[in-house]
């Protein structure tokens, strides 16, 4: 069971910013197409939301960690 | 634990919270204490290096990549902010966070962290790997951002952005209880974001080289390549979140500068 929930943890973390992820990627693909000389722009802004996506999977990790270690 | 390819390190240990090496009265000194000095000690150096070279008009090519890194840093700073007045105060905080979390991401992912030992307990930790530290200065720009909020509104004025008196403007009311609680998630969320990366990322590492072995060598660069990537993406997060938090405080929210700030903040929260 406590395996089950460590698991847990980091994968429905990780479903959500999948998703996220997804989405900041195609709206930044989408950007590209419509508007390919502003790439460098559009890079650095969806790293930026990339981040900030990531952030959240990773909280995600860090909580399991301290669940699974911090007792 | 998962049975490696090929074992040839040792299992990690994970610690979460940092170990305290000795105490100075009641007060510890724990590891990522340590690192984080170290740290200091090289932002001073390479600072007051830059400083000195531009005083004496000799400009190397090393002196240029930190007052390029100013420059663009400072150019960003305008653009969320407005106002050329208010840029230059805000800077120096803002910038001296990103510098400081900078070195200490890519010093926390050198090899002699956490392999150095002393008193069986690793001498050296990132510093942004310490909850403490990341909380205490997400603390501080959350609180300069209200200290620049009172300068602008005045104190009652800043506390009516909160408070709004129900009867009159129930909306508004409600809006600005919510604001009070996303004041908070705001600080958890901008220490948790760079603590929970940092940290992560020192996992990572550790795990990847126990699955992999004798072949960590051919892995573990390309892990290394990305957790600097990280820790420098992550620094300038912390930068760019605290710019916009400041200017959220700021009145003039009609031009498109503060529109996009809070938009930044919206993908945050």
């Amino acid at each position: 069971m406590e395996s089950l929930a460590f698991g847990l943890t980091y994968a429905l973390a990780a479903a959500g910013c999948g998703i996220g992820l997804g989405l900041v990627g195609m709206g930044a693909v989408q950007a590209a197409g419509r508007n390919p000389e502003a790439l460098g722009k559009i890079r650095t802004l969806m790293i930026l939301a990339m981040s900030f996506v990531d952030a959240l999977a990773i909280i995600g990790l860090v909580v399991a960690l301290i669940v699974k270690f911090l007792k | 634990m998962i049975a490696p390819l090929f074992t040839a390190s040792a299992v990690p240990t994970v610690s979460v919270a940092p170990e305290a090496l000795f105490h100075i009265g009641s007060f510890p000194v724990t590891n990522s204490q340590m690192l984080g000095l170290v740290g200091i000690a090289i932002i001073l150096a390479i600072l007051f290096g830059t400083v000195h070279a531009v005083k004496r008009g000799s400009r190397g090519r090393f002196m240029h990549t930190v007052m390029w890194a100013f420059e663009s840093l400072y150019d960003t700073t305008l653009e969320v902010v407005g106002d050329k007045r208010v840029a230059r105060k805000i800077l120096p905080l803002a910038v001296t966070l990103l510098f400081f979390f900078l070195i200490n991401n890519w010093l926390g992912i050198l090899p002699f962290v956490g392999s150095v030992k002393y008193n069986g307990m690793p001498l050296f930790r990132g510093a942004a790997a310490d909850m403490n530290t990341t909380f205490a200065l997400a603390i501080i720009s959350m609180g300069t951002a209200q200290v620049w909020a009172i300068k602008r509104h005045g104190f009652l004025g800043n506390i009516r952005r909160y408070l709004v008196n129900p009867f009159k403007d129930p909306l508004h009311s409600f809006e600005g209880a919510l604001e009070i609680v996303a004041e908070f998630s705001r600080t958890l969320a901008l220490s948790l974001r760079i603590f929970g990366n940092v940290f992560g990322g020192e996992v990572l590492l550790a795990v990847i080289a126990y699955l992999s072995g004798y072949a960590a060598g051919i892995s573990l660069p390309l892990f290394y390549v990305l957790e600097l990537f990280v820790g420098a993406v992550q620094a300038y997060v912390f930068f760019m979140l605290t710019v916009a938090f400041i200017s959220l405080g700021l009145p003039g929210e009609e031009d498109a500068h503060a529109d996009a700030a809070e938009d930044t903040v919206k993908i945050s929260n």
